[in-house]
Parts: C-alpha cells; sequence; structure tokens
C-alpha cells in the first residue's frame, strides 16, 4: 500500500522545469510569485492526492500565499517539497519548510546568479559586443540557455534531499556565498576600470600656443580610471542613501547634458 | 528613420516573445544585449544592434528586480536603442541615452501590470475551492501572455507610428546634446556597479575590488575574463584554505597541551 504513495515520476520533475516558465506569471503586489508557484506545483499536488478533494483543496491554498523565491532556487524548494507531499508528511512541517526556505535560498540564488554571473556575463559579452562582435551576444544567450537547464539538476536534488538535514546545506552555502562575492567584487573593480568612460575635455592655457589638457596631465597622472572610481563611489553612496535608481539615471543624464553645453565633458 | 512596416511587424514579435519572458525571466532573452541583437538583425545591422545592446547591457548590469522597486525596463531600453543605432543611425552610446525615456515609461506600465495582476487573485481563490488545477494553469498562462501583449503594442506603436515624430525629434538635437548624451551612456554602468556594490560589498572584500580594479588598468587584458579567472583563484584559495586551516588550527591546539604537560 505504502508505495502507491509514490507518484512523482523522473519524468514529472523534468516536466516542472518547463512548468517553472509560470512562477512569474501573474506576479502581482499582493503575493508577489505565489500565484505562479501554486501553478508550479498543482499538477503534482493533484497527482498525490488524487481524488481527495478535500486534502487537494488544502494543499493548494496553502501554496497560494505570498511566494518571492529566486527562479532556479525554486526548484531545488519544489523538488524537496514535492517529495515531502509524497511521503505525507504533516501540513504544518512542509509549510514552515516552504515559508522559511523560500528567502533563505533566493538570498543564496540572487547571490550566485544576479551577482556573481550577471556582472560577468554582462562584462565580457558585452566588451566584445561594444567591439561590434556578435559573439558576445551568441555566448551570453548560450550561458543563459545552460542557466535554465539547470533547473533540472535542482529539482531532482531537492527532490533527492527529501527530508535529510537541510542545517548541512545551509554551512556548505555560507562559504559558497563568501566565495561568490570574492569573485563578484574582483570581477566588478575590472569593469569600473574598463568599462565607465568619463573624460574631462578642459584645458588650461599656459601661454597662447600650448594648453595643458586636465584628464591628461591630472587625473590620469593619479591613476587612469580615477574618476570612474569616483562616481561609482558617489552611486554607491547615493544609493545607500536610497536614492531611487530611476532618478538617479536621470540625475545622470542631467549632469552629463549640462556638463556638454559649457564644454567640459 | 526608415523602419518598414514588415519591419516594425517582426520587432513587435520580438517584443512580444522577450516581453513574456520578461514576465518570467526563463531564459534571459530580456536583457537589453539580447533583445537589441535581435532587433538589429530584424533591422538588418546586427553590428550596431549588439553595440548598443552590450553599452546598455552594462547600465543595466546592476539593476536587478531582486532588489524590489522595478528598474527601467531592459526589454524597450534594448529595443529602442537599437530602433536609435540601426534605424536612424544614432550613435550606439547617444541612443542609449536616448531609449530611456521609453524605457522609464514602460516602467510605469510595468508597476499598473503588477497592481492590476494582484485582482487576478481572486479568481485565483475561487479556482482553489473548486480544485480547478488547469484553470490555475491558464490564469498564469495568460498572465504572461498578456504581458508580451503589452510588450508588443507598446514596441509597434514606438518602432512604427512614432517613427515620423522620431526623426523629427533627432533631427532638431543639437549637437552637444547628442554629446552629452554619449557621455551619459559611458558613465551608466556605474550606476549599475554601484547597485550590485550594495547587495554584495562588505569592507572585507575592499582588497578584491582593487585588485580587479589594478589587473584591468594595468594588466592589458582585452577582454574582463582574465580578471574573473584571477577573482576565481582567490575565491577557491578561500574556500579550500580555510577548512585546512581550521584544522591545522585544532591540531596545533592540541600540539601545544601536550609538550604543556
Amino acid at each position: 500500500m505504502k508505495e502507491s504513495n509514490y507518484v512523482i515520476t523522473k519524468k514529472d520533475l523534468n516536466q516542472s522545469v518547463w512548468r517553472s516558465i509560470l512562477l512569474q506569471g501573474t506576479f502581482n503586489y499582493e503575493r508577489y510569485q505565489g500565484s505562479g508557484w501554486c501553478a508550479m506545483m498543482a499538477p503534482y499536488l493533484e497527482k498525490i492526492y488524487g481524488d481527495d478533494k478535500e486534502e487537494l483543496r488544502e494543499a493548494l491554498k496553502d501554496n497560494s500565499g505570498f511566494f518571492n523565491c529566486q527562479l532556479i532556487m525554486t526548484m531545488f524548494l519544489q523538488g524537496l517539497l514535492l517529495s515531502l507531499y509524497e511521503k505525507k508528511q504533516s501540513r504544518d512541517l512542509i509549510n514552515n519548510l516552504r515559508v522559511s526556505l523560500f528567502g533563505p535560498l533566493a538570498g543564496i540564488g540572487d547571490s550566485l546568479f544576479w551577482f556573481t554571473l550577471m556582472p560577468i556575463m554582462a562584462g565580457v559579452c558585452s566588451s566584445m559586443a561594444n567591439e561590434g562582435s556578435l559573439v558576445g551576444p551568441a555566448i551570453y544567450f548560450i550561458v543563459y540557455i545552460a542557466v535554465f537547464l539547470s533547473k533540472y539538476f535542482f529539482v531532482h536534488a531537492g527532490y533527492k534531499m527529501g527530508a535529510t538535514s537541510i542545517s548541512k546545506l545551509g554551512e556548505k552555502t555560507k562559504d559558497l556565498s563568501t566565495a561568490a562575492s570574492i569573485l563578484g567584487c574582483t570581477v566588478i573593480g575590472g569593469l569600473i576600470a574598463t568599462l565607465i568612460t568619463f573624460n574631462i575635455k578642459t584645458t588650461i592655457s599656459i601661454t597662447d600656443a600650448a594648453s595643458v589638457s586636465i584628464q591628461e596631465a591630472f587625473f590620469d597622472q593619479i591613476i587612469p580610471g580615477f574618476l570612474p572610481v569616483l562616481i561609482t563611489v558617489l552611486m554607491y553612496y547615493l544609493i545607500k542613501k536610497k536614492v531611487s535608481p530611476t532618478v538617479l539615471i536621470v540625475g545622470i543624464l542631467v549632469v552629463c547634458l549640462a556638463l556638454s553645453l559649457v564644454g567640459i565633458v | 528613420m526608415s523602419v518598414t512596416l514588415f519591419q516594425a511587424i517582426l520587432l513587435s514579435i520580438w517584443g512580444l516573445i522577450t516581453g513574456t519572458d520578461r514576465m518570467s525571466e526563463a531564459f534571459f532573452w530580456f536583457r537589453p544585449i539580447i533583445v537589441a541583437t535581435g532587433a538589429g538583425i530584424i533591422l538588418g545591422d546586427p553590428v550596431h544592434g549588439a553595440m548598443v545592446g552590450g553599452l546598455t547591457e552594462l547600465a543595466f548590469a546592476g539593476l536587478t528586480p531582486a532588489g524590489g522597486a522595478i528598474p527601467p525596463d531592459p526589454v524597450i531600453a534594448g529595443m529602442m536603442g537599437a530602433i536609435f543605432a540601426c534605424g536612424a543611425g544614432v550613435n550606439p552610446a547617444a541612443a542609449v541615452g536616448l531609449a530611456l525615456p521609453f524605457s522609464v515609461l514602460m516602467q510605469y506600465v510595468l508597476v499598473l501590470l503588477y497592481t492590476g495582476y494582484a485582482f487576478f487573485m481572486k479568481p485565483l481563490d475561487r479556482m482553489i475551492d473548486k480544485c480547478d488545477v488547469k484553470g490555475i494553469i491558464r490564469l498564469n498562462i495568460f498572465g504572461l501572455f498578456l504581458a508580451g501583449v503589452v510588450y508588443m503594442v507598446f514596441t509597434f506603436l514606438a518602432s512604427y507610428l512614432m517613427q515620423d515624430a522620431i526623426s523629427a525629434l533627432i533631427r532638431i538635437i543639437p549637437e552637444w546634446f547628442m554629446n552629452g548624451l554619449e557621455v551619459a551612456g559611458g558613465v551608466m554602468p556605474a550606476l549599475g556597479f554601484g547597485m550590485l556594490l550594495t547587495t554584495m560589498f562588505k569592507v572585507k572584500y575592499t582588497p578584491f575590488i582593487v585588485i580587479g580594479f589594478l589587473a584591468a588598468t594595468y594588466g592589458g587584458f582585452n577582454n574582463i575574463l582574465p580578471v574573473a579567472l584571477i577573482g576565481a583563484a582567490f575565491a577557491m584559495y578561500n574556500y579550500f584554505f580555510k577548512k585546512e586551516d581550521t584544522v591545522s588550527a585544532v591540531m596545533e591546539n592540541g600540539g601545544g597541551e601536550d609538550e604543556g604537560i
């Protein structure tokens, strides 16, 4: 009798990767990804509960509240929770796990995919694209297809992990997250040096015939990339002060236009 | 400006595809580098499409939805950047700046959409009550598709119906204004990097930023990959040696006690 409970097949888990496209299908300010998460889980909950509509309704209700995770790590959580539902673990345990895990998992996912992979991909591919090469965009395209396909790995890994210790995973991810930050910060340092361009055109005339460019004689002598560093630090400071990115973008436009009008840049 | 009706239709379909992906964030086709390169191909000038896409990508690299607030829209930034650079022949760096107002406008459309989708939650709850699994899935597919259609309509309006207005605008723009836009396009990545740093920077990571900066400034590499490898080396060193240090510290302590006896 017990074996009949194990209804989630490998094929189901593979299929769930494609259903995950729906996670943000009706993203909204009330429940964020809650509705999409419900759509991802629903077919498998239906399979697990079969004709027991009462249980199915409760499970669907549990899974339709506020939810906000990172897209890849969501698959890990889905695999994990499906294995628990399948083993008919208590509703409380599953709900607690879902609510307590989606945040930390989002943190790991964001630090790996948004804050490490994204700057590297943007930096490498954009510097190729800026020289007019289509290889850059092509690499970008292929890498993110691979990232999508990594969902197969995560959903199966989550399912296998079942109820085994989550805390072990927690320790490892902390070290991994530090390593990812080191890599990310190094890359950002490099990107600041190479991809921000800001040069002062102003020159100081010494005699009628000779003049000195402030950029070449002063800033480039201190260190090339001195102004880009200053600008980045300023942006960092303003964002920390809770100035919204949109305001900053408009601010950059206005300041650059003004500087251009008076001939400084 | 020369966007034909046929091109505008293709661009709109590209807008539908990338707009749907913007909503789902599944394949990252919504990133400016992909959107602009695709639009460049449609407009017959993939090289300038890729260039404007690369520049926009850098500016948008740090503008992640992970932070909470919605950033200016990456799809429309890439799309309009390509239309300006490939369709109207504007310098790619200036095209980034010209595309921004459109992308900020789309940002607000998206805020409306995210607010409006809250009204989908009532029908969702009703479907849950009825255990209507197919309905729940259909509701979310509809949501994705609706967002894609909004992008499609926006792209068509901006690329075709408004093109006379846009090219008239470009003709009257003075040179200092275009220059200012170009400079802004070069500065914009600083915002992206600043945003990234607010979420990942801790004082203890400062050395790695300095190392990355110096390696890129004086290393003479023609792309960022070697710098990334230097970063990866430090990351691995930290990951593997930290464990060893912990083990040897324990052993040394043990040895010290023996000698003490």
